[in-house]
């Protein structure tokens, strides 16, 4: 009973803070790693298309 | 270790799995979840799959297909770690804004049962390379009881997972250097005995399955992607724990998607010298070890996937027990370790997961792709990035994922939606493209396009984004 408790104070807590607008867990992905993923995509797409054209 | 002990450590665990975790809770680095998701991905099962696709495809279209198409359905998928490693929370904890509370259970009750095929497949190879040691030395057992030793895996690793976090822990630091040993002593073994250019110029078993060249490779593709979405049940177990966004995600793609892609390619590297060799096909790694291995190597290396694959299922039954208590905590944790080997034990002398290989896949394929989607378009595009974790969690009443009953519909017939179109694309049973647009996307890629597609659609309809968005008023 004292863990569940426990449990629900931590939940409690924890979703408090996370629902306040100013809280922040740390820096998103930025615009480099946009650009990284976009461009890794379009060579995997390109990759593919080669690797059956070889 | 005394009970309350062990007791202690899984409450702990559960505590920790329930409980959304802060900065100050977060502990891995780049290095740590590269190197953690990196040795999860390199069981036996990666083995399997490189020598199903060497069945269909030369070496060339094999890397090519491998480590491009898992590396873009990595990207794709792990964008589900962003809201794990934001929020501190598992991927089914967030569900439950996706599919309801009650919604959320069932689903997962499904993907979680499909994604111990796995478990099976690990199973299966266990047993055939103790079967094989014994053969060695001149005893023969008889096929029929695969199961019956394929079950010994399962009692061990549940043994193991039984025995609480520690254990598991210690497991996992005797799996990985045998998975890589086993890696590296592969690869000397192929080079040894062939030249890069005798490899690439074997032809693959099957290459006229499908009519055509292209038929083939992306039904290739369909198999590499539908592997990688395999992953999006275990999403959040350890992203949720990383420090940063950025580390998690490409943490995640690195070892989900190229290390898995990495360890795939040396199973089709093998499974083609194995061809060369003897002329037989076989996706059992066992197989080759002892062809290309001798028998002094090559049991040394059958022995390791003995022990790996013990603690592959250890983990992997730890890992969806404690996921199955974080969304049922009164659940008992004994209990449900039980469960889910008697389920996988039940496939296992069921024998189809081995013998319906492509099937497995498809059913991945198909719920695992259309729900990543759905995660993505909801988290992205209908929400906003902003959760109401109140709500998730139903603290002081707030319920706003309710939805009708419990259940999501827009979510559910979206869900529903993408499978029909994996279905209209695809033919699971016997593994063949129904129609040309498989050509193009892939079965599990048309699946996300539908699903993802129709939930964005119907949440632009105002009523329905009033229905799907009762949390926006605590914004």
């Amino acid at each position: 009973m004292k863990n569940k408790q426990e449990l629900h104070e931590a939940i409690a807590e924890k979703t408090e803070q996370m629902d306040d607008p100013n809280f922040t867990s740390g820096p998103p992905l930025n615009k480099k790693d946009g650009i990284a993923i976009v461009v890794i995509a379009l060579i995997c797409v390109i990759g593919l298309v080669w690797g059956f054209l070889i | 270790m005394s009970k309350q002990t062990k007791k202690r450590q899984i409450h702990s665990e559960v505590y920790y799995g329930m409980v959304p975790l802060g900065k100050k809770d977060k502990i891995y680095g780049f290095w740590d979840i590269f190197l953690i998701t990196g040795g999860w991905a390199i069981a036996t099962w990666a083995y399997v799959q490189g020598g199903q696709i060497a069945t269909m495809i030369g070496l060339e279209e094999a890397v090519t297909n491998t480590f491009f198409g898992m590396t873009v359905a990595g990207l794709f998928l792990c964008l589900c770690v962003l809201i794990t490693t934001r929020y501190g929370i598992d991927i089914w904890m967030y569900q439950k804004a996706l599919f309801g509370y009650f919604g959320l259970i069932i689903f997962a009750v499904i993907i979680l049962a499909s994604q111990l095929g796995y478990d099976v497949i690990n199973a299966e190879v266990y047993a055939s390379s103790l079967m094989k040691v014994f053969a060695e030395f001149g005893i023969t057992i008889p096929e029929y009881l695969t199961p019956y030793i394929a079950t010994t895996c399962v009692i061990f690793g549940a043994w193991i997972a039984l025995r609480g976090p520690i254990a598991v822990r210690t497991a996992t630091r005797i799996m990985v250097p045998c998975l890589m040993a086993l890696g590296v002593f592969i690869i000397f073994t192929v080079f040894r005995n062939f030249s890069l250019q005798e490899l690439l110029n074997v032809e693959p078993l099957y290459e006229a399955e499908y009519g055509s060249g292209l038929a083939n490779y992306m039904v290739v593709l369909e198999w590499n992607i539908a592997f990688i979405f395999a992953w999006f049940a275990s999403i959040g177990v350890l992203s949720r724990l990383v420090k940063t966004e950025r580390t998690a995600y490409w943490g995640h793609v690195g070892g989900f998607s190229i290390v898995m892609a990495s360890f795939t390619v040396i199973g089709v590297l093998t499974a083609l010298a194995m061809l060369l060799a003897t002329g037989v096909e076989s996706v059992d790694p066992t197989d080759w070890l002892l062809e290309l291995g001798g028998p002094v190597f090559g049991l040394m290396a059958i022995l390791f996937v003995a022990v790996a694959n013990v603690t592959t299922v250890a983990v992997s039954l730890y890992g969806i027990s404690i996921s199955t208590k974080v969304l049922k905590p009164e659940l008992s944790f004994s209990k449900v370790v039980i469960f889910w080997s008697g389920w996988i034990v039940l496939l296992l002398f069921w024998g189809g997961i081995w013998d319906y290989y492509s099937v497995f896949l498809a059913l991945v394929g198909a719920t695992s792709g259309s729900a990543v989607a759905l995660i993505v378009v909801d988290f992205f595009f209908v929400r906003r990035q902003k959760i109401s974790m109140k709500d998730l969690y139903q603290v002081d009443g707030k319920k706003a994922y309710r939805y009708t009953g419990g259940f999501n519909i827009v979510a559910i017939i979206s869900f529903l939606a993408g499978v029909a179109g994996y279905l209209w694309v695809y033919e699971p049973i016997e593994a063949v493209p129904r129609n040309d647009i498989f050509l193009y996307t892939t079965a599990t890629g048309f699946s996300m396009i539908v699903s993802g597609l129709v939930y964005l659609l119907l949440s632009m309809i105002k009523p329905l984004n009033d229905y799907l968005r009762k949390d926006k008023k605590r914004e």
